[in-house]
């Protein structure tokens, strides 16, 4: 089968693989029909992820089709069409139980921090990705969500990940009706954070970025003010906005590939920390007193410089977690539905899977006005 | 927190004029994370059946063992599978472990890297090896002669 392969920082080419099979009663194969690169891709395509190993495929937003099952699959049969969260749970673990599936233990053998999830190093459990033809799917029972039979492949693929993460990223901002939410980044993610906040009751939205087209994506697509902090200083510029005060609430979409600090590219480019805290220093600086961070923006081991003492004197709560993607997926469906969120909005780049390497180009890049490229493997291009 | 939002829907503010259901999740019931952690009762459900293992798998020192379900992409080879299995023998709240598995990387990009040209291309490593040991032999004779 054709598959992206990583050959090291910036360097990917798609390969023929052995297709993958059934390693465990509980495990699916799934003929991926759609597959979109996230975000958080780019951190392992510039090899800030521990163990990325060269040789693995990336890729955990994806829709598909089931091909074939294993002998302890109960709710999936070949031909069903699914999209599947990016966790990898199994259903029955402490965590699993109390419906935190991003915390599931018994899917990620190499680290204590998350569940396995698909493609994303061998930090998270080392399982190949859907920027393939194929993909293996274990606990497919629990995972996966049956795509209803009027509803397109690309309406739904972003609730394998960048739509519930969104969402998760306001919900732990404990929105009250009328606040005032603060997006650090307008990509994919922070623009579905600024849909949900709206859906959640915010009095205003706001964006910070400084990247033209994704400022105006902002406005036109989640109807935010914009903050450019390439014009000023954003946390001063929050509190101005707002008052003096600053907002209710922040939220770092951002995490460890943030621009607009020195210090932390100085210390993220030396390994120093785990990336660059930009954004997240931002948000405790400008949320107003005894406000809430969310933080949804992924950051890397082993720490990050950020200004504690800040939070802890202003009496902050922050909350964070990698999303529970399959808690929300009936929810945001229902919105889907309902014409409250057009996920397809945000796609502006549809591409051929042997075309991945120039896709990721693009995106890394923000050229040609990339906000998300979704890619598609050849059987599903007609 | 949760307990304490707001049940009543204010009047839409004007900035969301524009916004397709503005509010339909303001009240808490209707979030699907409300609270994020469900209670339940504390009986741990069944552990899933043990993938077994056909490469070698690295693991993490605690819990022992590896997890009944896990990925099998890319085993551990070479130099960089030696610095990873020194890493995984140190728990991952040091920072040893993080330093070692990135420097893992770096040996991975260059070993994998040197693979792919003895694989791939090699006519012009043979091309290469012939001119270094051309350009060696007479760097060699030409300090001789003198």
């Amino acid at each position: 089968m054709r598959a992206i392969s990583y050959l090291g920082p910036k360097r990917l080419r798609i390969i023929d693989k052995p297709r993958p099979r059934i390693e465990h009663p509980g495990d699916a194969i799934v003929r991926v029909t759609r597959s979109a690169i996230c975000g958080s891709d780019l951190h392992l395509y510039h090899g800030l992820v521990p163990d990325t190993r060269v040789g693995c495929t990336f890729g955990h937003e994806f829709t598909g089709v089931i091909e074939e099952v294993g002998s302890a699959v109960r709710s999936l049969v070949p031909g069903d069409r699914v999209v599947v969260p990016f966790n990898i749970s199994c259903g029955t673990c402490f965590y699993c139980l109390r419906s935190l599936y991003a915390n599931c233990e018994n899917s990620n053998p190499a680290s204590d921090l998350t569940s396995g999830v698909y493609g994303y190093s061998h930090t998270t459990g080392g399982y190949d990705g859907g920027q393939a033809q194929y993909v293996r799917v274990p606990f497919a029972d629990v995972g996966p969500m049956k795509i209803p039979d009027d509803m397109e492949d690309e309406q739904v693929l972003f609730l394998s990940d960048i739509l519930p993460t969104g969402y998760q990223a306001a919900e732990m901002g404990e929105i009250q009706p009328g606040e005032t939410v603060a997006v650090f980044g307008c990509g994919p993610v922070g623009l579905f954070a600024m849909k949900s906040a709206w859906l959640l009751g915010a009095g205003r939205v706001i964006a910070i970025d400084h990247v033209d087209y994704r400022l105006e994506m902002a406005e036109r697509y989640a109807q935010a003010e914009t903050v450019d902090f390439r014009r000023c200083d954003p946390v001063l510029e929050l509190k101005r906005l707002t008052d003096g005060r600053g907002p209710d609430v922040c939220i770092d979409a951002v995490g460890l590939e943030a621009s607009g600090s020195a210090r932390h590219s100085l210390l993220g480019n030396l390994f120093l920390q785990g990336g660059r805290a930009t954004a997240l220093e931002w948000a405790i600086h400008a949320v107003r007193r005894v406000g809430r961070i969310s933080i949804i923006g992924v950051y890397g081991p082993p720490w990050n410089v950020i200004p504690i003492g800040v939070a802890m004197n202003k009496g902050l709560t922050l909350r964070m977690n990698q999303c529970n993607v399959r808690r929300y997926m009936p929810r945001l469906l229902e919105h889907i539905r309902a014409g409250r969120i057009e996920p397809r909005g945000i796609i502006t780049h549809r591409l051929p899977l042997d075309e991945a390497p120039h896709a990721y180009e693009l995106f890394a890049r923000k050229l040609d006005g990339c906000v998300k490229c979704v890619l598609i493997p050849e059987q599903a291009a007609a | 927190m949760d307990q304490e939002l707001r049940t009543d829907t204010p009047a839409k503010p004007p900035a969301a004029s524009r916004v397709p259901g503005w509010g339909a999740d303001a009240r808490p019931e209707q979030r699907p994370g409300v609270p994020m952690e469900r209670p339940i009762p504390p009986a741990l459900g069944a552990r899933p059946e043990q993938q077994v293992a056909d490469v070698p798998i690295v693991h993490v020192t605690t819990p022992p063992g590896p997890t009944p379900v896990f990925g099998t992409t890319v085993p551990p080879h070479g130099l960089s599978g030696r610095v990873r299995r020194l890493a995984y023998r140190i728990p991952g709240h040091k920072t040893s472990h993080w330093a070692l598995l990135l420097l893992a990387d770096r040996i991975d990009v260059v070993e994998s890297g040197a693979a792919r040209l003895v694989r791939e291309r090699p006519l012009l490593l043979g091309l290469a090896s012939f001119g270094l040991t051309l350009g060696l032999g007479g760097l060699f004779l030409r300090r001789r002669w003198r």
